[in-house]
C-alpha cells in the first residue's frame, strides 16, 4: 500500500530550538490515532504536515507532496481544528462554502457541494442558521463540513469529539469510521481520549517530549492478558495464608500465573489456559478456606499501557500532561495476611 | 435486489452514502482573495448600520449631484432676467449662476472633486473606525485562522482579501461617486473629450488610490492589533482628530514650522491627493502646509510600516492549539 505520510528524520521547532524529533515515520493509507501528553509535539507535528511551520531539518512527504509544499499540500488536507475557528455572523452553509472557495473550488461548485455535506452531516435543517446559534455537537460536524469541501484524501483531526455528549462522541466516531470504509479516507486523529483511537483507528503513535514513545497496531495493544486474574473471595479464614502470586487488590486479590503471552485474537489455546488458570485458582482458595465470589480476568486496555508506557519513560504524566500518582499508599489484606 | 445492489455501493438508510467525491478542478489561491473579500464585505452589510453609515456617505454625493444638475439646469434658463438681491441690488441671472458654481464649485473642475473627496473621506474614517473589528479584528478574536490557514492559501492572500473589502467600501464611498460626478459633469458640459479631461479623469483614479494606499493598511493594521471596535475607533480618532488638533494647534496658534503638520496624517494624504488633481490653494488665508517631500514621505512610510506590522502579528498567530 502506497505510504500517505512519509516523514524521514524529521526536526522541528521553534526559533531554531527543536521540540520535535528527530522523527521518522511512515503511514499508509488507513487511520492513525495521535496520542501524547501536552507539550508532547502534537500540534507542532500537524504544522509541520499542513506546511503552516517549516522543519529545522529532515524530510518528508504529505500524500505525493514534499513537505513545505505550502499551498499545493494544503489541497489534499482536510484539517479539522481543536478550536471553534468559527466565523460569527455566517450561517452553517456560507462557511462551508466559503471553505470551499478558500479551497479552490469555484463559487457554484463550492455552494452545491456544501449543501450536499451539511446535508450528509444532517445539518440540513440548520444550515440557515447562524453558526453563533450552534450546539457544540453542530460545531464538530460543520468542521468536519468544511474539512471535507474540497474531497481531501488525507484529514487531520484534532479532537473531533471534544465537548460532545456520548451519543454526539459516537455518531462523530461512526462518520469517521464510515468515511474510512465507505469513501477511502485516511485520518490522522489527534486526541486525549483513548477511546476514540481505540475505536476508529488501526494504528497509533504515543509522541512523548518530541518523539515516538510507541507505534504499534491499536489491536494488539489492547490484548488480553489470560495470566492475570482479579479474584473476590467470601469467608476468609482469619489465619489463611496467602500464596505470593496472590497481592490485594481493593476489596480482592489480583493473581498472578507468570508471563504466558497472549494476542489480541482469543485462540482456543488461550481460552484452555484461562480454563486451566481458573481452576489452579479455585484449588488455591479451597485450601484457604475460602469461597471464590468473583473472578476474571485481567484485561490490561491502552489507558494502563500508556500510562505505564509514559512512566516508564520518566515523564510520570498522562495523556494530559498531569504527573501521576505513584505512591501506591498503605497495603492492607482484605481478611488476611501475606505469607 | 437488494444484496445485489449493496455489492455495488448502492446507498442504503443510515450510511454515509450521500457523500460524493469532487470531481473538479481546484483553482489557484489568488481565487481565494475575491472569495475573502466578498464574504468580509457581506458580513459588513449584514448589519443595518453599515447601510446607514453608506447612504449617509451618499447625501454628499447626491448634493453634489444634484447641486450641480440643478445650477447647469438653472444657468440654461433664459439669461436675460435680473434676480433681485437685498432692496436695491439687480444681478443678471447668468452672472449669478455663475458666481454660485464658482463659490460651490459645483462646476466640474478639480477643485470640485478634491473637496468632494476630502468630504467624503471624512465618513470613510467613521465607517473604518466602526468597520475594522467586522473586518479583520473578529478573525483575531474568535480565532478564526485555523479556517484560513488549513486551506491552501497563505497570509498574503488573506491580507489581499481583506484590503480589497476595505479598498472596495473606501472607493464605493470615494472614487465611484467622484467618476459618476466626472461623467454628469462631462454629460451636463459640451460632451467635448478633451486632454485636460483625460488628465482630471487619470486625476481622480489617482486621489482614489492615494485614499486607498493610506487608508487601507492602517486599517488592516490597527485591526489585527486592537480587534476590538471601541480601541480601534480610538485609534483612528487619535489618529485623524486629535493629531489633526495637535498639528493645528502647534502651527497656526503657536508658530511651530509648519513641517509640524505633517503630523496630521488626513492632511497628509489630502495634500498628496490634491497635488495628484493639480488643485493649488491661493487664498491669502490659506494654512502653512508642510514640506511636500515630508508628506509624501509620511504617506508611503506608513502603510509599509503597517504590512510590517501585519506581517509579524499574523505570523504570531497560533494557528493549531
Amino acid at each position: 500500500m502506497a505510504a500517505i505520510l512519509e516523514l524521514r528524520e524529521l526536526t522541528a521547532g521553534y526559533q531554531g530550538k527543536a521540540v520535535l524529533g528527530p522523527l521518522s515515520l511512515t503511514m499508509e493509507s488507513g487511520t492513525l490515532g495521535l496520542l501524547g501528553p501536552n507539550g508532547a509535539g502534537k500540534s507542532t507535528l500537524l504544522k509541520v504536515l499542513l506546511g503552516i511551520l517549516h522543519p529545522i531539518s529532515g524530510s518528508g512527504m504529505v500524500a505525493g507532496f514534499p513537505l513545505g509544499s505550502g499551498h499545493r499540500l494544503r489541497r489534499v488536507i482536510g484539517y479539522m481544528s481543536e478550536a471553534d475557528a468559527l466565523i460569527p455572523g455566517m450561517t452553517g452553509i456560507d462557511y462551508v462554502s466559503f471553505a470551499g472557495e478558500l479551497a479552490g473550488l469555484s463559487r457554484r461548485d463550492s455552494s452545491r457541494r456544501a449543501h450536499e455535506l451539511l446535508h450528509v452531516l444532517e445539518l440540513d435543517e440548520a444550515r440557515y442558521r447562524l453558526l453563533d446559534e450552534y450546539s457544540t455537537g453542530m460545531k464538530q460536524r460543520i468542521k468536519l463540513a468544511q474539512a471535507l469541501i474540497h474531497d481531501p484524501p488525507l484529514l487531520f483531526l484534532d479532537e473531533p469529539t471534544s465537548g460532545l455528549d456520548p451519543s454526539g462522541r459516537d455518531a462523530m466516531l461512526d462518520l469517521l469510521q464510515t468515511l474510512h470504509k465507505n469513501h477511502g479516507k485516511s485520518f490522522l486523529l489527534c486526541t486525549h481520549l483513548l477511546g476514540d483511537v481505540e475505536r476508529t483507528c488501526k494504528d497509533m503513535i504515543l509522541l512523548s517530549g518530541g518523539q515516538v514513545l510507541l507505534r504499534e497496531r491499536v489491536a494488539s495493544l489492547s490484548r488480553t492478558i489470560p495470566s492475570e486474574f482479579r479474584v473476590r473471595l467470601l469467608q476468609i479464614p482469619p489465619d489463611s495464608v496467602l500464596p505470593n502470586h496472590w497481592k490485594p487488590e481493593g476489596d480482592g486479590f489480583l493473581v498472578h500465573l507468570g508471563p504466558k503471552g497472549g494476542t489480541s485474537e482469543s485462540s482456543l489455546a488461550d481460552q484452555n489456559r484461562v480454563t486451566e488458570d481458573t481452576r489452579l485458582i479455585w484449588r488455591e482458595a479451597f485450601q484457604m478456606g475460602a469461597i471464590v465470589s468473583h473472578i476474571s480476568p485481567r484485561h490490561e486496555d491502552l489507558r494502563e499501557r500508556f500510562a505505564q508506557i509514559l512512566a516508564e519513560a520518566g515523564g510520570g504524566k498522562d495523556l494530559r500532561g498531569k504527573k501521576q500518582s505513584t505512591s501506591p499508599g498503605p497495603t492492607q489484606i482484605p481478611g488476611g495476611r501475606n505469607e | 435486489m437488494s444484496e445485489f445492489l449493496r455489492e455495488q455501493g448502492t446507498p442504503s438508510m443510515g450510511d454515509f452514502l450521500e457523500y460524493r467525491p469532487y470531481r473538479g478542478r481546484l483553482r489557484g489561491p489568488m481565487s481565494a482573495v475575491f472569495a475573502i473579500a466578498r464574504t468580509s464585505l457581506g458580513l459588513l452589510f449584514r448589519r443595518k448600520l453599515f447601510w446607514g453609515l453608506y447612504l449617509l456617505g451618499l447625501i454628499i454625493f447626491f448634493l453634489y449631484f444634484f447641486g450641480q444638475y440643478l445650477l447647469v439646469w438653472a444657468g440654461s434658463q433664459d439669461s436675460g432676467q435680473a434676480i433681485r438681491v437685498g432692496p436695491f441690488a439687480r444681478i443678471p441671472r447668468k452672472e449669478m449662476i455663475d458666481g454660485l458654481r464658482n463659490m460651490l464649485k459645483m462646476d466640474g473642475s478639480p477643485g470640485m472633486f478634491h473637496n468632494f473627496l476630502q468630504t467624503q473621506g471624512s465618513i470613510v474614517m467613521v465607517i473604518f473606525a466602526l468597520a475594522g473589528a467586522q473586518l479583520v479584528g473578529n478573525d483575531f478574536r474568535f480565532r478564526s485562522f485555523p479556517f484560513y490557514f488549513s486551506k491552501p492559501i497563505g497570509i498574503l492572500h488573506y491580507l489581499l482579501g481583506k484590503g480589497l473589502a476595505a479598498a472596495v467600501l473606501l472607493n464605493m464611498l470615494t472614487t465611484i461617486p467622484a467618476l459618476i460626478l466626472f461623467f454628469q459633469a462631462w454629460f451636463l458640459g459640451d460632451w467635448s473629450w478633451s486632454e485636460g479631461k483625460f488628465r482630471l479623469f487619470v486625476s481622480i483614479l489617482g486621489y482614489g488610490a492615494i485614499l486607498t494606499w493610506g487608508l487601507v493598511p492602517l486599517l488592516l493594521a490597527s485591526s489585527a492589533g486592537l480587534t476590538r471596535t471601541i480601541p480601534i475607533a480610538m485609534f483612528w480618532i487619535f489618529s485623524f482628530l486629535f493629531l489633526h488638533g495637535v498639528a493645528e494647534g502647534l502651527v497656526d496658534r503657536l508658530g511651530y514650522p509648519a513641517n509640524w503638520k505633517a503630523l496630521d496624517l488626513w492632511n497628509d494624504i489630502c495634500q498628496v491627493g490634491s497635488r495628484i488633481l493639480g488643485v493649488v490653494v491661493e487664498a491669502k488665508n490659506a494654512p502653512k502646509q508642510p514640506d511636500f517631500s515630508l508628506v509624501l514621505g509620511i504617506v508611503l512610510t506608513i502603510p509599509i510600516l503597517s504590512f510590517i506590522y501585519l506581517k509579524i502579528r499574523l505570523s504570531r498567530v497560533e494557528v493549531l492549539r
